[in-house]
């Protein structure tokens, strides 16, 4: 590289105006700079990271079925939430229906009940055989 | 976006990460590991990173932060370049002794460089990044990233050419 543009690239350089095409040159003709672009050039060439070969490739392959596990798991707890879900729906019908049975019962009775008129005034004497909430057992003499 | 999508647009940066990533965690750091973790995690965010106008930069950016919370967790005294100068190499082994040395010189003259500018050079001639790529892991505009680096570069080719003139002299 002629020295007229090695010192314009270093002056792009500096104002950090250069591509990394050119800074790759600048760094290859280091030995034709002065002393102190040689050092930091070395010095530059000696610190870099490059990622090692085939990494994209190596690592995808570790990657992918970590892909295929998350997809899975979402699949497993989807699976779990909607069972969850079911027994849930399955015990608030069973509640209600209990409820509703409790209701209908108490029609029932009710009904049963009307069908028993106090027709019995004339009865003078009543001797009561047993007794709860709902039946009385009694014998009586007209 | 789906595998075959994500394996193209983001998980190819691997390979460009690595630098950055090898610089962050240290000497003592497994890249590989740390790099798939950042996948995965890009992984479950790969609907946001679809629809982001900048995929790359927020690939940077996340990978970045990533790197910092792995740092904090470790309870590391952080401020952000001195950690990316941790893995500068002590030795080359064709000249150690003057290599050694060189290394000592540049490392002290670093040191004094401010961090941002220091992290936004290294990142420049040391890993090779294009301006957008620094912009977005540093979340910086690239005009800023210029001038951090104009200035980074001017003070280590000055303070280099003090020592290095008088040793030819």
């Amino acid at each position: 590289m002629k020295e007229s543009k090695l010192k314009k690239l270093l002056e792009a350089y500096k104002a950090g105006e250069t591509t990394l095409e050119e800074e790759r040159l600048l760094f290859e003709q280091a030995k034709d700079a002065k002393p102190s672009w040689e050092v930091w050039s070395t010095f530059v060439k000696n610190n870099k990271i490059t990622a090692p070969k085939d990494l994209n490739d190596r690592l995808w392959e570790s990657f992918e079925p970590k892909t295929r596990g998350s997809r899975k798991k979402v699949v497993v707890m989807l699976s779990a939430a909607a069972t969850v879900l079911v027994l849930v729906a399955l015990a608030l019908g069973n509640l209600g229906q209990k409820e509703l049975s409790y209701s209908e019962k108490e029609a029932l009775l009710n009904e049963a009940l009307e069908l028993f008129p106090e027709t019995n005034e004339e009865v003078t004497e009543r001797e009561v055989i047993y007794e709860n909430e709902m039946i009385t057992v009694y014998t009586a003499s007209e | 976006m789906n595998k075959e999508e994500f394996r193209r647009k983001v998980f190819s940066l691997s390979e460009q990460l690595y630098p950055m990533v090898a610089r962050l965690l240290g000497k003592n750091a497994n890249v590989e590991d740390a790099l798939q973790e950042i996948m995965l995690k890009l992984w479950v965010k790969r609907d946001t990173i679809e629809q982001h106008p900048n995929p790359k930069a927020l690939v940077f950016l996340i990978a970045r932060n990533f790197c910092f919370d792995v740092l904090r967790k470790k309870r590391l005294e952080l401020s952000d370049s001195t950690a990316y100068l941790s893995l500068l190499k002590s030795e080359n082994g064709q000249e150690p002794m003057e290599w050694e040395e060189l290394n000592t010189i540049i490392r002290k003259i670093l040191e004094k460089v401010p961090e941002q500018q220091r992290e936004v050079l290294i990142m420049r001639d040391l890993d090779g990044y294009e301006f957008t790529e620094i912009a977005a892991a540093t979340k910086l505009n690239v005009p800023h990233v210029r001038v951090l680096l104009s200035r980074a570069r001017k003070q280590v080719t000055v303070a280099l050419e003090k020592i290095y003139s008088y040793e030819r002299k």
